[in-house]
């Protein structure tokens, strides 16, 4: 059988440059196309359209609405849970980038690429959503509070490591500059997450709330992971993707250079 | 009741972006696949070329 373009030899097993994760079977044969992994994908899918639909059930019927604030202190439940994605966001990236430097493998700079993509997304919908209640809590959209300034650090250190990110082509030094302003990004966490307790400010620090709010709260934060996590797994394999069609792109070019140059003249 | 929906909407909205870029980011890919494995096919398909000597 003829090798096609998109498969390959790996050490593991036969590559397959469509589903390049590999732990599926190919069909053997001229013309056929090889299988996909279906069932885990609508499986995590599935996971988390029904985390998704159980939150927002959750947070519109089931949440208490607060004396208050009213409804506007629903946006709590949201708020809470991108602001926990967004920190294990860019800790995912860092420990991907550590693991790069250690490995010198790829696939760890892709898994820390889209957790910083995922984090950063969830970063900004932080900053956003907490905008959004502070207006209502306090009348103000924005205040230079511990808290509210750590996390815009945190969101512009996202900014940073993606825009690094974009300037360098090579994939290993990409690879290797990216793991280090993840590893120094990382230390943002910390205080963000001390910031209330280190510094005196506005936030809330961990609220009172009844049973039912704080039920709803952690199944919210539990619908969210489950979604940024399709999300990041999702881009992981595209990544991936990614990477091994630019390869086929590399071997491609090569393979025409060398029939555009002929067969080489042969020292008589 | 108004912040509320407004904050939701855009979560949703965010997410709904990204999957679509996602998708986007696919679709582009596997075009270039494609088109890679039509140019990786073309030459064995054409008649081969009269060699020099002959």
């Amino acid at each position: 059988m003829e090798r096609s373009i998109g498969q390959g030899k790996t050490g593991t097993g036969t590559f397959c440059a469509k589903h390049p994760k590999g732990g599926h079977q190919p069909k053997v044969g001229p013309g056929k196309r090889c299988l996909s992994p279906f069932s885990l994908g609508i499986a995590r899918n599935l996971a988390a359209a029904c985390g998704v639909i159980g939150a927002i059930g959750a947070i519109s019927l089931l949440a208490p609405t607060e004396e208050t604030m009213g409804h506007a202190q629903r946006i709590v439940y949201v708020h809470v849970a991108v602001a926990w994605l967004g920190l294990a966001g860019i800790l995912t990236a860092a420990a991907g980038g550590l693991l790069y430097l250690l490995r010198r493998d790829l696939a760890w700079d892709h898994r820390a690429q889209a957790a910083a993509e995922v984090g950063w997304v969830a970063s900004s919908l932080t900053l956003v959503t907490g905008s959004l209640w502070a207006h209502e809590a306090w009348g103000s959209w924005w205040t230079w509070d511990p808290r509210l300034t750590t996390a815009l650090v945190l969101w512009t250190l996202y900014c940073g490591y993606l825009i690094v990110r974009n300037a360098i082509d090579d994939p290993h030094r990409r690879a290797r500059v990216a793991a280090m302003v993840a590893i120094v990004s990382a230390i943002d966490v910390p205080l963000v997450v001390m910031a209330t307790r280190w510094f005196r400010g506005m936030h809330p620090v961990s609220p009172e709330m009844e049973p039912a709010m704080r039920l709803v709260l952690l199944a919210s934060i539990i619908s969210f992971t489950v979604l940024f996590a399709a999300l990041w797994a999702r881009r992981c394999r595209q990544l991936h993707f990614e990477s091994r069609v630019a390869m086929l792109e590399q071997q491609a070019q090569l393979e025409s250079t060398d029939a555009l140059a002929g067969p080489r003249p042969t020292p008589d | 009741m108004e912040t509320f929906v407004v904050a939701y909407s855009l979560v949703w909205l965010a997410v709904f972006f990204y999957v679509v870029r996602l998708d986007v980011r696919q679709r582009r890919m596997s075009r270039r696949l494609e088109e890679l494995e039509a140019q990786w096919e073309e030459p064995r398909t054409s008649p081969q070329p009269r060699s020099r000597a002959a």
